[in-house]
């Protein structure tokens, strides 16, 4: 269930809400990492849940000097009241078994609290694309049908993104619609099929492979950022106190400092000589 | 996946695992079922809310923290409340009381003399699957709106990760982390980026920290893979402060104690013998 931290009551109509699906090499959980410490957004509340393995540690956002102590739990919920998005951040896996509640409680929670449209953040194997998938743009899309057509074009023209292929099923028809393919994509392609009915949902991937993750998460987090303009890039001229325009530079993206150490503990140099 | 000189090898992942999008599974663990003794239903009972009333809670996990408090808190006039069972096979030695390295029972104890101290011993590893389902099953029977909340646990320090070699490092070491409601300052630092917690101690904190519980955790790392002397006495400093300074005895056979507990988990390793 969702718990907000603070005792007021929440609304979230209108709101886009981002969703990392636990994935190959963890590209959606890193993207909204980025988003988040960008942002510097607001943490509203926890998603106390049974469906996800426990974790504690401390604020992963924090800067690098901080000697304070603020929590983080498995999952949590993070707003940005300025551009209506709101992110729940997933940091553990699912339990065994316990994916369906999970998702029957967040497609009750969205249409309870109106979210407008979900954006789903995820990645699939690289060892599984076809042939016209391995040159060019690794990055593909998948819209559910609450979406216009002209909202799709001008994904592909504006944005030049591309569809994610449709393939052939078992018995050489191809698939629906509803069921996309994407393998080690988490739950995806699931929560698309559960909710695309009720919610305006989308699905953004990356192929990759498991590994150095970090560059894959900024490329996820840019082309989510290109169409949902959440974090404003663009170098602005502002109003000095001298009377002059003076161009301040746009916001840059933020590394958190919780990436530090991603192989593990520094060792002790003398084992190489 | 074929590498460079074509091998096929099966490509694993950290994040995902094979055909992961399945509702169809079954959950693949057992839930906690706790037995409270005749003595604290009715304390329950009197209580109004059907709440046990508590002031301090105390919550080991793992041999050196139970062994810990086993030798200096609960040494004396602590009784039985509960016990919390999380699966036992066929055949497992379960003497119900914890003599055993292999009791697969946790137990709630309560001071005799102050019914308000709760102190509760998970020798046993309760999966973190488990974790939520044993929460569940003890906390909403104590009433935890004034109460203290310690929880400690013990991992290896292969596990922690920092800028300096661990060889470097004094060990065995305290880390701690606290809810927000939790406004001291603990006696170890913080758990440091990137560092976590997981398991049960995690659910533990996790849920003290969206139920507004005063709660602090503290993970003693330690180099040793069998429980010793100096990874129990790692949580010393905590007898010392504030509150559970003022309901600690002095046990006098401390050393002896000890010396148990480790023989206790050594004696089956045959290692050097």
């Amino acid at each position: 269930m969702f718990i907000s931290a603070e005792s007021k009551e929440k609304d979230f109509e209108g709101y886009t809400l981002i969703f990392p699906a636990v994935s190959v090499g963890n590209v959606g959980q890193l993207a909204v990492d980025m988003i988040i410490s960008t942002l510097w957004m607001e943490r509203i509340g926890y998603i106390y849940h049974d469906s996800i393995l426990p974790l504690v540690g401390n604020d992963p956002f924090a800067h690098p000097e901080s000697i304070s102590c603020k929590i983080v739990t498995n999952c949590e919920v993070y707003e940005n009241t300025e551009n209506k998005t709101i992110i729940i951040q997933q940091r553990s896996p699912f339990v065994q078994g316990k994916r369906a509640s999970f998702k029957q409680w967040l497609r009750k929670w969205m249409v309870e609290m109106k979210i407008s449209q979900l954006v789903i953040l995820t990645s699939s194997h690289a060892h599984e694309r076809i042939d016209c998938q391995l040159q060019g743009s690794q990055f593909r899309f998948v819209t559910g049908p609450k979406f216009e057509k002209h909202e799709i074009e001008d994904m592909k023209s504006r944005l030049e993104w591309q569809e994610l292929e449709k393939r052939l099923s078992e018995n050489g028809e191809t698939e629906e619609i509803s069921s996309p393919y994407i393998p080690g994509g988490g739950i995806a392609k699931s929560l698309f099929k559960d909710c695309s009915e009720e919610v305006k949902v989308c699905i953004l991937l990356l192929f990759c492979s498991e590994g150095d993750n970090a560059s894959d998460a900024l490329q996820l987090a840019k082309h989510a950022n290109s169409w949902l303009n959440i974090i404003d890039m663009e170098p602005k001229l502002v109003m000095g106190v001298d009377g002059k325009s003076v161009k301040m530079p746009g916001l840059s993206w933020k590394v958190p400092y919780s990436w530090k150490l991603m192989f593990g503990s520094q060792v002790d140099r003398t084992l190489f000589h | 996946m074929a590498t460079f000189f074509g091998e096929v090898l099966p490509v694993i992942s950290r994040a995902v695992e094979e055909d992961d999008d399945n509702d169809s599974e079954s959950e693949c663990f057992e839930r906690v079922t706790a037995l409270w003794t005749r003595a604290a239903k009715h304390s329950m009972s009197e209580s109004g809310e059907g709440k046990l009333s508590c002031e301090i809670l105390i919550i080991a996990v793992g041999p050196a923290a139970t062994g810990f408090v086993q030798t200096y808190v609960i040494h004396k006039n602590y009784e039985i409340i509960a016990g919390l069972f999380s699966g036992l096979h066929e055949d497992d030695i379960n003497t119900l009381s914890q003599k055993t390295p292999t009791d697969k029972s946790c137990f709630l104890y309560r001071k005799k003399d102050c019914p308000k101290i709760l102190v509760c011993q998970c020798n046993i590893t309760v999966t973190p699957e488990q974790a939520f389902s044993f929460t569940e099953q003890i906390f909403p029977s104590i009433n935890l709106e004034d109460a203290y909340v310690s929880i400690l646990c013990s991992a290896h320090t292969s596990e922690y990760k920092a800028d300096i070699p661990i060889s470097d490092m004094e060990v065995p070491f305290l880390r701690s982390l606290r809810s927000t409601k939790y406004l001291g300052t603990p006696l170890a630092p913080y758990v440091d980026q990137p560092n976590i917690v997981t398991g049960l101690p995690a659910q533990c904190l996790s849920y003290c920290q969206v139920n507004k519980v005063i709660a602090v955790l503290y993970a003693c790392y330690t180099d040793s893979i069998q429980v010793d002397s100096a990874t129990m006495r790692c949580f010393l400093p905590l007898i010392q402060s504030t509150p559970i300074k003022d309901i600690v005895e002095k046990n006098p056979k401390a050393d002896e104690m000890l010396r148990t507990i480790v023989d206790l988990h050594t004696k089956h390793n045959t290692l050097y013998l």
